[in-house]
């Protein structure tokens, strides 16, 4: 459970996030998503435990995956979840956000801690 | 000659230093700009005395060309020091630095120490750093007052320790901060305030905010960037073209010559946008919401008519049906629900969504009071706490008040249930830890809350303390 997401309507699209699939994805698909990456974080394979969000990258674990499987199992929390999904920026793109106020910070010559 | 005006002037900087006035705000006010003037006229005069008298006197020179260094420019020192990264001897020696601003020593010598930090090289460093600096304050005696740039650079290594990458997170830390006292603000604070709290504003190209921040951190202290903004929002947006407004918009221009991105502020401010730009699409709407920018705050009619249109209820209201929903009318509603706590109507606000919104709120709301009980039950064993410790407690109300005031059910009944509370925690504060500047900037939110609510006895002491009818 990923509190800021639960708490603010507008990232209610997180269990396509943590599935990493779109509303296009069928009930099938949805399950199979789900086990691919249970399976993938009991291997522990690198790089599987991270997902990406609007807000940066976050970490999912086994309970967050089945979670997100049974919400998008729920006919009524699927739909709020397809209603709030928008595409995702690519990393790089987000990156370029981030980067965006990194360089204001720069450009208006102030020492931040990321610097 | 030279010698005996260069006492007279220290004595009488000395003297000025400790018979400053006291601002009715609390904090500690100066005549700035008379202070700065009187010092480049004297200190010239005092060098055109000593090279006529002694010109060979290399050593009077050598002393005077320091003292006009540390006299007329002490950041010029301070950043001398910052950039050996020795943020402890920093912290000590930038005394030194700031001494002719004895009123906002403490805050100096935090800036100049965090100026420091910056240049550590590895985070680690940087965090054990930032918590030595936050333990100077913690152990700060309880009698020390603390003054509204001490309370400025407090929120900024607190937002640091909290949330060390996060620009947006550092930026409302610094919207808490909305009605504090400037006058005690020194120069390199402010200067430092405004750069952090535009940046994000600037990202976004939310305009009102930027100008919001700009004349946040319009302090005594002259700070360009601020005035520069000002005038070309005035210029802009407000379209003041008078001869003045364009004449301050060039003279604050001119500072920024060699900085080519606040030099190009203007014409950025020419194409922008009116803020009220059509939407183009639902992506856009929640790509913009979750960038949580005051953009969309101040879209919030535009957006929930992007999202909840006849055209979308049709949409949904079918997908509703090719999922099973069972009742596709309470389906819809449920989305609406969810829109209308992300952008909630203005007119409608004392209206909750829904239960989880609800819920939300009411946790907010107990944990307000339970910060409350602690501060009373701190209060009740007669430790008042040292001002930093009383700031750091109200900033936690303030952004708890801040965020229940979507409410106006929560926001009356926090207050209400709250209020001798509050009572007894700004009369300690004023009475007992003489933490003025502090209550003034309690004051000045409490007082349209207390008079909202009828508590007017209440009102008419928070009326008495903004408007410096006690001392």
């Amino acid at each position: 459970m990923i509190p800021e997401f639960t708490e603010q309507a507008q990232f209610s699209a997180w269990p396509f996030w943590v599935l990493g699939i779109n509303p296009e994805a069928s009930s099938i698909e949805v399950a199979a998503a789900a086990r691919d990456i249970t399976t993938k974080l009991q291997f522990k394979i690198p790089e599987v435990e991270y997902f990406q969000t609007p807000v940066g990258r976050k970490t999912r674990d086994e309970f967050l995956v089945r979670e997100a499987k049974s919400k998008l199992q729920d006919p009524q929390a699927r739909l709020i979840a397809e209603f709030w999904y928008a595409e995702l920026a690519e990393p790089e793109q987000q990156a370029g956000l981030a980067m965006n106020v990194g360089e204001l910070l720069a450009k208006l010559k102030v020492k931040f801690w990321a610097d | 000659m030279g010698g005996l005006v260069f006492i007279v002037v220290l004595i009488i900087f000395l003297i000025r230093n400790f018979t400053g006035k006291k601002g009715i705000n609390g904090d500690q006010k100066d005549n700035v700009r008379g202070n700065y003037i009187s010092i480049w006229v004297i200190s010239i005069l005092a060098w055109l005395i000593i090279r006529n008298d002694h010109p060979d006197n290399y050593l009077a020179l050598f002393g005077l060309y320091l003292w006009l260094a540390i006299f007329t420019q002490p950041s010029i020192i301070s950043k001398m020091w910052a950039m050996s990264a020795m943020y402890k001897g920093c912290y000590y020696l930038s005394s030194l630095c700031y001494f002719r601003n004895g009123r906002n020593l403490f805050a100096g010598r935090l800036m100049s120490s965090l100026e420091a930090c910056h240049r550590l090289k590895s985070d680690e460093d940087k965090r054990q750093a930032l918590i030595w600096l936050k333990s100077r304050y913690q152990k700060r005696k309880a009698k020390k007052k603390i003054l509204s740039g001490d309370m400025v650079m407090i929120t900024i290594i607190e937002a640091y320790l909290a949330k060390p990458d996060d620009a947006y997170y550092l930026a409302s830390q610094l919207d808490l901060l909305k009605g504090i006292a400037t006058a005690s603000i020194p120069r390199c604070v402010s200067r430092y305030a405004l750069r952090l709290g535009l940046a994000p504003a600037l990202a976004n190209a939310d305009w009102d905010r930027i100008y919001a921040c700009a004349k946040q951190w319009n302090t005594p202290a002259i700070n360009p960037l601020a005035k520069y903004i000002t005038a070309l929002y005035e210029f802009h947006r407000l379209e003041k073209r008078t001869l003045a407004v364009r004449l301050r918009c060039g003279l604050w221009r001119m500072f920024y010559m060699f900085n080519p991105y606040l030099w190009k502020l203007a014409q950025q401010f020419k194409e922008a946008k009116h803020l009220s730009v059509d939407v183009e699409s639902k992506a856009e709407v929640i790509q913009s919401l979750w960038k949580n920018s005051k953009l969309a705050e101040l879209n919030r009619t535009n957006y929930r008519g992007c999202l909840l249109n006849t055209e979308a209820q049709k949409r949904w209201r079918l997908r509703s049906q090719q999922l099973g929903v069972w009742d596709e009318g309470e389906a819809w509603q449920k989305i609406e629900q969810t829109v209308l706590r992300t952008l909630p109507e203005e007119s409608a606000s004392d209206a909750i969504a829904d239960e989880q919104a609800y819920q939300l709120m009411e946790q907010k709301y107990k944990k307000l009071h339970y910060l409350l009980q602690a501060i009373e039950r701190r209060l009740d064993a007669d430790e008042v706490g040292s001002g930093a410790q009383n700031f750091i407690d109200w900033l936690h109300v303030r952004a708890l008040l801040l965020e229940l005031a979507t409410s106006k059910h929560f926001t009356d009944t926090a207050f209400s249930s709250n209020h001798e509370i509050l009572w007894q925690w700004v009369a300690d504060l004023w009475n007992v830890a003489k933490q003025h500047c502090l209550v003034h900037f309690m004051a000045g939110i409490f007082e349209p809350m207390a008079k909202q609510n009828g508590y007017t006895e209440f009102h008419a002491l928070l009326h008495g303390l903004t408007r410096a009818e006690y001392s």
